[in-house]
């Protein structure tokens, strides 16, 4: 239970930002796309090396980097909208994901899917820390870089790089996301993964109109969701996933409800 | 018609250049005098230059210079591929054939302010981080962009008639207001070239009448300033040289061969390039279907026509 909420501790510091950028950039049903595209790739790690986290870790981030950037390519080289060739792909991966669990003996489809608690051991706690402490630094690195090219997204760098520079910050960033994505699922499962990095991410936009203002709002509403979520399952008896999702998924209602910023009960004063 | 604004909170760091006080274009030529080190922009010779745009030649065969310290304006009819020669002319579109010779300056050099409806305004950033930004090109993406820096943001925020709004989310300008934000994020920029790409398509008279202002100052600094536009009156006003591109392979059996040289390119001295003819020329070989030239005016008044062109014929 400690090491869930350490783990989870770690994910609320790191994915936060990265959810906050998806949301600014329109890019908010990527991180679904991702939680579900790397389930294949767990499924071959646990074939290949057993129920580790690093081997399924692997597998997961080979997966998800496979189908983010493959939509991309495929996006680039047909010209039709990157979402549509996204789509495909995830659903392509999921059923996948989902058909060789349900064809290996001895791996228990719920746990992988909705996460446990007590599946938590010192290497999952070990990992999650590690992609929170290596996403961290990167993301401090190309923050500039992705302001730029959030700010003007056909001109990468603002007009300052010769052709397709931009394209490493945008595989750097969905790399990063992949990372936190992988690094959840053993706590929160892949279902739901992307619920810490999302929820507050959305619910953030209503206390603030900054950027770091929203991602300061976001790790606190994170790190708040955490504890409350797994002292919630803990209680209750229901998968720390879902817990915590619900939770965070409550504090975007209220603050949807009573944010200050573009609440719906605010009087319109436009 | 232009007002002046005074210099508020930064007096002290104006000041480090010399310089007439009180009037914007007084703080404009004091801080844009900043690190001019080598203002000498090269020649910008484009050899039988073809760009490509979805899969078809939106521009072919363009050969010509922009010699240094030339204000060039760009016109044409939609398609004509302006916006794709400028974003090939500082090397983030690549050219199909031919070749951009830049005297071995870095493309990096050259400073683009892109089309108004391109750049994410609901982007949660203050206008003086916009400003700051146009760092960037010469600080790197990785140095930071100290209190010197942004002093000169607000400086170029200033002169602009920004004054004061530095900290406003870019979401709250009006499309006047974020033009010049753009404006002053060039000035930072501090580019021996700049291009823009239809700067005043959005703004009303007197931003256009102030942020000109701004390009006759680059002008009389010796940049190279080279802008897409579609008012010819203010082209025949302000713009000593003129390309005028054809719409490319648009429309290309209409009519004879010939008429305006290879490619369908003009480019010239202003008085010499737009002439009544060759903007005919250049309109009906955009295939403007006959029932929508109406003799005597078209609807939006004056933007394709001058008041001494002859009625319009019919598409012969």
């Amino acid at each position: 239970m400690r090491r869930a909420l350490a783990g989870c501790f770690a994910l609320s510091v790191a994915a936060p930002p990265l959810g906050v950028f998806l949301v600014l950039r329109r890019m908010s049903l990527m991180s679904d796309v991702l939680q579900h595209g790397v389930l294949p790739g767990i499924a071959v790690g646990a074939a290949v090396g057993g129920l580790s986290v690093w081997a399924m870790g692997t597998g997961g981030m080979l997966a998800g980097l496979a189908v983010a950037l493959l939509a991309g390519w495929f996006a680039r080289r047909t010209g039709m909208g990157e979402d549509s060739q996204l789509a495909g792909l995830y659903l392509v991966a999921l059923a996948a994901g989902v058909a060789l669990i349900s064809a290996q003996r001895g791996v228990d489809l719920t746990h992988l899917l909705f996460g446990s608690v007590l599946a938590v051991d010192n290497t999952a706690l070990l990992a999650m820390a590690a992609a929170a402490t290596l996403t961290l630094p990167v993301l401090a690195v190309i923050w500039r870089p992705m302001v730029l090219e959030s700010l003007d997204p056909g001109l990468p760098g603002g007009a300052m790089s010769a052709s397709g520079n931009g394209g490493i910050w945008h595989s750097s960033f969905l790399a990063l996301v992949v990372l936190c994505v992988v690094s959840g699922f053993e706590a929160l499962g892949t279902l739901m993964s992307v619920g810490l990095m999302m929820l507050p991410a959305i619910a953030a936009r209503h206390w603030s109109g900054s950027l770091a203002g929203q991602v300061s709002v976001a790790v606190v509403l994170a790190i708040a969701a955490s504890l409350l979520g797994l002292l919630i399952s803990f209680n209750v008896e229901i998968p720390a996933g879902p817990a915590i999702v619900l939770t965070a998924g409550g504090f975007w209602i209220v603050s949807l409800l009573a944010g200050p910023r573009e609440g719906l009960l605010r009087p319109r004063n436009r | 018609m232009v007002a002046t604004s005074a210099v508020s909170g930064r007096r002290n760091l104006c000041q480090a250049h010399p310089g007439r006080r009180g009037s914007r274009h007084g703080v404009a030529r004091r801080h844009l005098g900043f690190g001019m080190t080598q203002l000498s922009p090269p020649l910008i010779g484009l050899e039988q230059v073809t760009l490509r745009r979805g899969g078809r030649d939106v521009v072919r065969d363009l050969a010509g210079s922009f010699a240094p310290g030339t204000l060039t304006a760009v016109a044409g009819p939609n398609g004509a591929g302006k916006s794709t020669l400028l974003l090939a002319m500082c090397g983030l579109l690549p050219v199909a054939s031919g070749r951009i010779l830049r005297g071995g300056m870095d493309p990096r050099s050259i400073a683009l302010l892109p089309q108004e409806g391109r750049l994410d305004r609901s982007f949660p950033i203050t206008c003086r981080d916009v400003v700051a930004l146009g760092w960037t090109a010469r600080l790197g993406l990785f140095r930071k962009i100290g209190r010197e820096h942004y002093a000169i943001a607000d400086c170029a925020l200033a002169s602009v008639g920004l004054d004061g709004l530095g900290s406003r989310s870019i979401g709250a300008l009006s499309a006047g207001q974020f033009q010049r934000v753009l404006f002053a994020r060039t000035i930072v920029r501090d580019a021996p070239v700049i291009l823009l790409d239809e700067p005043f398509s959005a703004v009303d008279a007197t931003t256009e009448a102030d942020l000109m202002a701004i390009v006759r100052l680059w002008h009389r600094q010796g940049r190279t300033v080279v802008a897409v536009l579609h008012d010819l009156d203010l082209i025949r006003a302000e713009f000593p040289q003129t390309l005028l591109l054809g719409p490319g392979l648009l429309g290309s059996g209409l009519l004879g061969s010939g008429l305006l040289g290879s490619g369908a390119h003009v480019w010239g001295a202003t008085n010499e390039v737009l002439t009544a003819t060759a903007i005919r020329q250049a309109r009906l070989r955009a295939s403007v279907p006959p029932r929508m030239e109406i003799p005597g005016g078209s609807p939006s008044g004056t933007s394709m026509r001058s008041a001494s062109d002859p009625p319009v014929e019919a598409a012969a």
